[in-house]
């Protein structure tokens, strides 16, 4: 805790130094608004309740909300017990591991969709023997959706978890276990309550990227309407031949994606609290 | 799993006292990522054995062991029944952890931080089955007994001081009437003021546990205090395993020396002369044959004049550490001529500093008191 009159003095100290740092800051800060601006004021209100009362809108919202809630759950159910595994790593090259982990955090979307056609299309590694065995096709349909989904924002909730988990003391556990837990036992009782703040923030990042999510879905999930043209495909569609509805269906996900970061500050100041 | 009963005592380290319920016995080598500490030692019901000993000496990993956090690399941990022994570690497997009965008081506690103090308490019982109720009215009880109010109870570990949160580590170790008490530690978090005031609550609920007490400190004060027995555990051995007054009267390590502020030599006795070394420094003895030899810091002498009258059992040396504290000075002095002089540490009491300052290299002479030499069968 800095006292007064220190702080005081930092700020007579900088004053002088701070408009080269003011002036790209607010530059930074206007470019970042202006857009949203720019949007708001495209947005036809009148014709609002119109647009958006299209079936078609109302299916793709319809699926991008699912889509995005199921890959949601399925980076919470695979990814939480994956970050954990991270965080116990001890073995050489657990850092090439991690990395792997975090390739589609970084990867273009549209690569990744490329990466799971291949990987799940009908000829593809596992898409093939999988066809042939049981006739099932998961590409152009709503599981790979969900697929291209969970696969560009299990990272979040990834480094999120993983985070939290890295920052408790391995050696609770270790008590748990001394009091007579079984490792699944004190594995939700005494790990999973102290990183569930960082399961909330992860999983509404998640979310948010899910909902938002373009690339790897036109790729591996392609465009039909009603089962994979998810909001953001609309948008794209529209966005040619009806400008004002593609910035009728961008505010709803502008709200979406405001409510998320709403819920994700929620979550962050209950965090930080290890003891 | 039943054994047949405890073989008969063959190795150094342990008296051969015949085991009773309640006991345990430890016949092998404990370790852990390359390090082995080979052990032959007994945990008996209603006493507390202190494990004292630097650090990486491998105090941590015997209590682990015994707790079965970690398992025994060779040999056999036995828990004497009734109606016989009972092997919780040896060449066919272990009881985990879990199964173990083993009431832990961690380093830093590891109160779990999301959980009241009772939940904290009540963990154990709730870990095996017991129902959230019946585990609750037990933990409160547990509680009360320590002298924690309901509020703080209520509380979560972060919300409680020091003391308060030592006691509940203490409480949730109870909580589940364990076999054993495994204590780590478990003063070192306090700061002096609540430390004499948690060493007793300690020492009373340690008394009243009918089982094997096994207590892991650096502090000398807590071993003396605390302990019924103490083992050293120096540079890779169990160097000694003896009653407090026994380890103050006759250390056997250089790192019990240094606790006890005492200096301690390897010497020889012969014809009624004690030798130390080459060194001149000598006193009548009744022993023979090898020997060690304690001599308080108090009766050594240092002075930066030479003395009038140079009796044997003064010599020339430099002064090769100092360290002050508030009621004197500790001088590490290495004599001139090692066949003449003694290396060894001297106290000096504020009220009788020399005239010139004793300075690090500084040339003086130190003086022994023969009279403070005792020794000991090596």
């Amino acid at each position: 805790m800095p006292n007064p009159s220190t702080a005081a003095a930092r700020r007579r100290v900088t004053r002088p130094a701070a408009w080269p740092l003011l002036v790209p800051a607010a530059v930074g800060f206007a470019f970042l608004l202006l857009p949203l601006l720019g949007l708001l004021a495209a947005v036809p209100w009148t014709r609002l309740p119109e647009v958006l009362g299209r079936r078609e809108v109302a299916e793709a919202l319809g699926l991008s909300l699912v889509s995005a809630t199921s890959a949601a759950l399925l980076c919470l159910v695979l990814g939480v017990p994956l970050a954990w595994w991270l965080s116990r790593m001890r073995f050489r090259g657990h850092g090439f591991v991690r990395a792997l982990v975090l390739v589609p955090l970084v990867m273009p979307p549209v690569v990744g969709g490329t990466a799971l056609l291949s990987t799940f299309g009908r000829s593809g590694l596992i898409g093939a023997p999988l066809h042939q065995t049981s006739g099932i096709t998961v590409p152009y349909s709503t599981p790979a959706v969900i697929m291209a989904a969970t696969f560009v924002s299990m990272p979040f909730l990834v480094v999120a978890v993983e985070g939290t988990l890295r920052g408790l003391d391995p050696r609770l556990e270790t008590a748990a276990r001394a009091l007579g837990a079984s490792r699944w036992y004190a594995f939700r009782r005494v790990l999973l309550p102290a990183v569930a703040p960082g399961v909330a923030a992860g999983m509404v990042l998640a979310w948010a990227r899910a909902l938002g999510e373009f690339g790897a879905t036109i790729a591996f999930a392609g465009n039909l309407p009603g089962t994979t043209q998810t909001l953001p495909l609309a948008i794209y569609l529209s966005l040619s031949k009806d400008p004002a509805a593609a910035s009728a269906l961008s505010l709803v996900l502008l709200v979406a994606s405001l409510l998320a970061i709403g819920l994700a500050g929620s979550a962050a100041p209950i965090r930080g609290g290890r003891r | 799993m039943n054994a047949q009963a405890p073989r008969p005592q063959h190795r150094s380290g342990t008296p051969g006292a015949t085991l009773r319920p309640g006991d345990l016995r430890l016949d092998g080598v404990i370790g852990r990522g390359g390090f082995r500490l080979p052990l032959t030692m007994d945990f008996r019901a209603g006493e507390t054995l202190v494990l004292l000993g630097a650090n990486g000496a491998g105090k941590s990993t015997l209590l682990e062991t015994l707790g079965g956090l970690i398992p025994l690399l060779e040999g056999e941990l036995l828990r004497i029944g009734s109606d016989g022994a009972t092997v919780l570690s040896g060449p066919r497997g272990t009881v985990p952890a879990e199964r173990r009965r083993a009431g832990f008081v961690h380093q830093d506690y590891l109160l779990f931080p999301r959980m009241t103090a009772l939940e904290n308490v009540a963990f154990g019982l709730r870990a095996r089955g017991v129902g959230k109720k019946e585990a609750h009215a037990s933990a409160a009880a547990q509680l009360r007994r320590l002298g924690l109010t309901e509020a703080q109870a209520g509380s979560r570990p972060g919300a409680l001081s020091g003391g308060q949160r030592q006691r509940v580590a203490l409480a949730r170790a109870l909580a589940g009437e364990p076999d054993m008490l495994l204590l780590d530690v478990p003063l070192a978090a306090l700061d002096a003021g609540t430390r004499a005031q948690a060493r007793a609550q300690v020492y009373a609920q340690l008394r009243e546990f009918p089982g094997p007490r096994v207590l892991v400190t650096h502090d000398l004060t807590d071993a003396l205090s605390l302990g019924d027995r103490i083992a050293v555990l120096d540079q890779g051995t169990l160097a000694q395993i003896d009653s407090p007054a026994e380890i103050t009267r006759t250390p056997r390590t250089p790192y019990l020396a240094e606790l006890l502020g005492i200096n301690l030599f390897s010497g020889l006795a012969r014809r009624g002369r004690l030798s130390i070394g080459h060194s001149r420094v000598t006193a009548p003895t009744e022993l023979d044959g090898r020997v060690l030899v304690t001599l308080p810091r108090e009766a050594v002498t240092v002075n930066t004049e030479a003395p009038a009258k140079a009796g044997r059992n003064t010599f020339e040396a430099r002064v090769v550490a100092v360290q002050e504290d508030a009621q004197g000075i500790t001088v590490a002095v290495s004599p001139t001529d090692p066949d003449v002089g003694l290396a060894c540490s001297a106290r000096v009491p504020l009220t009788s500093l020399p005239t010139a300052p004793i300075r690090l290299g500084a040339p003086v002479w130190a003086t022994v008191d023969e009279s403070a030499l005792h020794a000991y069968p090596f």
